[in-house]
């Protein structure tokens, strides 16, 4: 699988994203998924930067398509669990299927 | 506050930034009881509060970890240095939950985070991610009993060093 990239979205692109992409870098590495990983904060998620493969979210309501992201067609999978560390393993499982296009 | 750049790369955490048996009534007194001690101590702006405050609303950190926690936190140009202040309450109030709008969870322990410098506070953030996961850790931040051992507890874990701090 060639590299994917992954943006992870929380309300200041600071700390909670900061802290669930440290965590995302250990568990991608564990599954052999190779993925570059870009924080952002939630406001500069329009049309800013290059197209992710992936959008992994900490912030309420965010759909694929919805609230104009930029991006309508990347899917997005809540991240929320990677903070917590419960049900952690399926959101990665989740996050492995959509990366290998599942 | 230190200048010197080893200090920038950890969060401050010290006996005066924890508050054990906190009184509230919301998320946002605690928030403003936290930033208050944080802005007294320096290591934020005036502003601080009110932006933490704002965040919280729209941005909720309410974790379900094993351990409810909440932490709230916002833009690093409220700022002057990075600390935790960490609150442990005498009731548990509802935090908003992370990634939801309409859902709440109870919190009965509150990590306010001041961060300057995002990209030099990756490592510890990273302890801070491992440490609200472990159910034993958060279970015994709610067993002890003063200040000081908290805040020793807190370095230990998510600075790695039993030092007495700044």
């Amino acid at each position: 699988m060639a590299k994917k990239r992954i943006v992870i979205l929380c309300g200041s692109g600071v700390a909670s994203s900061a802290m669930a992409a440290s965590k995302l870098a250990d568990l991608c590495q564990a599954r052999g998924l190779v993925v570059e990983i870009e924080k952002r904060a939630y406001r500069d998620m329009k049309g800013a930067g290059m197209k992710p493969d992936l959008i992994v979210s900490l912030t309420p309501g965010l759909k694929a398509g919805g609230f104009g992201i930029g991006y309508p067609d990347v899917p997005v999978v809540m991240g929320v669990s990677l903070l917590t560390g419960m049900g952690c393993d399926k959101t990665m499982a989740e996050i492995e299927e959509k990366l290998k296009g599942g | 506050m230190s200048s010197e750049d080893s200090a920038l790369c950890q969060p401050a955490i010290t006996d005066d930034l924890v508050t054990i048996g906190l009184k509230a009534d919301s998320s946002e007194t605690v928030i403003r009881l936290l930033s208050a001690r944080l802005l007294r101590l320096g290591y934020v702006t005036p502003e601080f509060a009110d932006a933490a405050v704002e965040r919280e609303r729209e941005f909720p950190t309410g974790l379900p970890a094993q351990i409810p926690v909440a932490i709230p936190h916002c833009d690093p140009r409220y700022s002057r240095g990075s600390a935790i202040a960490f609150g442990r309450l005498e009731e548990p109030v509802q935090f908003g939950e992370m990634g939801t709008l309409d859902q709440t969870i109870d919190v009965d322990m509150v990590f306010l985070l001041a961060l300057c410098e995002p990209e030099s506070q990756v490592r510890w953030l990273k302890k801070l991610a491992d440490f609200l996961q472990e159910r034993q850790l958060l279970a015994d931040l709610q067993s002890l009993v003063s200040e000081h051992e908290v805040a020793s507890y807190l370095r230990r874990h998510i600075i790695g060093d039993g030092s007495v701090g700044k």
